[in-house]
């Protein structure tokens, strides 16, 4: 190899550096690790999104519960005003009558 | 993943060439390969390529292309190396110049001879190491060096001549020690 000239370093050099396999079992490793990394997260998501979800229906529940309990008391002092007003109409119509009695 | 204006069966082959899997299977010697000639260490470079492989599955969703998944192993297995040897400290050899040089041999394909090269660009400081093994393992042009190291053509053609020279004049003073003994 006196004077080893550029073709043959580069012959000697690809010939050095060429590519091997990796050790058997390799790529199954390899995706045995995506799989757990995959599904390690998913419990988590699903407790996750179990709490969203529930957290969200709770929170409907409470506002129908609070808008029918404003409802129902909306309604009763309605009633009280319109027995109030009947009364003092029925209050009105007794003196109008009275009165035009005494005419 | 980015598949911006593929459409209908086009895009569904694209996804398919693209599954981790069969990336994995497709490329897995280059990557290991790469670990290995840069650290000459078996188990060192399986640990390498297992990081560069997981490292990839979780951003396959990136990876436009096979040519693209193929610039990123190496980019991201040279990146991996280079740091590898910096943090662990696991150059092999000591510098190049007190690299104990064997009997010459004049069969090209001798293991032995292989081995001694091997260990010969081994020696080289880290980047210049990648260079040699992207060169002549990869088969790369100095500008897709360039790209996937991050440095400029100029700086890699100027380094890879450097080592070169340097290996050859090793290798030339191993032929002429051969032929004395």
């Amino acid at each position: 190899m006196d004077n080893l000239d550029r073709l043959l370093l580069d012959r000697l050099l690809k010939e050095a550096m060429r590519r091997q396999d990796p050790p058997v079992g390799f790529e199954a490793r390899v995706l045995g690790m995506t799989r757990r990394r995959t599904t390690s997260w998913k419990p988590w998501l699903a407790i996750a999104a179990t709490l969203i979800i529930g957290g969200g229906l709770g929170w409907q529940v409470d506002q129908e519960r609070r808008d029918r309990v404003q409802g129902e008391a909306a309604k009763a002092k309605l009633e009280l005003a319109l027995r109030i007003t009947s009364a003092k109409l029925q209050k009105i119509q007794k003196t109008i009558e009275a009165r035009n009695q005494g005419i | 993943m980015a598949l911006a204006g593929t459409t209908g069966w086009a895009a569904e082959a694209v996804a398919a060439a693209l599954s981790f899997p069969d990336l994995l299977r497709n490329h897995q010697s280059m990557v290991f390969s790469i670990g290995l000639h840069f650290l000459r260490d078996r188990a060192a470079a399986e640990e390498i390529a297992q990081d560069v492989f997981l490292e990839l599955h979780r951003h396959i969703g990136e990876i436009e292309s096979d040519a693209h998944a193929i610039f990123w192993l190496r980019k991201v297995a040279s990146r991996k190396c280079i740091d590898a040897v910096r943090r662990r400290k696991l150059r092999v050899a000591a510098a190049l110049e007190s690299v104990p040089e064997p009997a010459a041999r004049e069969d090209r394909t001798d293991p032995m001879l292989n081995r001694r090269l091997q260990q010969l660009i081994a020696a080289l400081p880290e980047r210049p190491r990648m260079m040699v093994l992207l060169r002549y393992q990869e088969d790369l042009m100095p500008d897709e060096i360039a790209r996937i190291l991050e440095i400029p053509v100029g700086t890699v053609k100027s380094t890879l001549q450097r080592a070169l020279g340097v290996l050859k004049e090793k290798l030339n003073r191993l032929n002429g020690e051969g032929r004395r003994g």
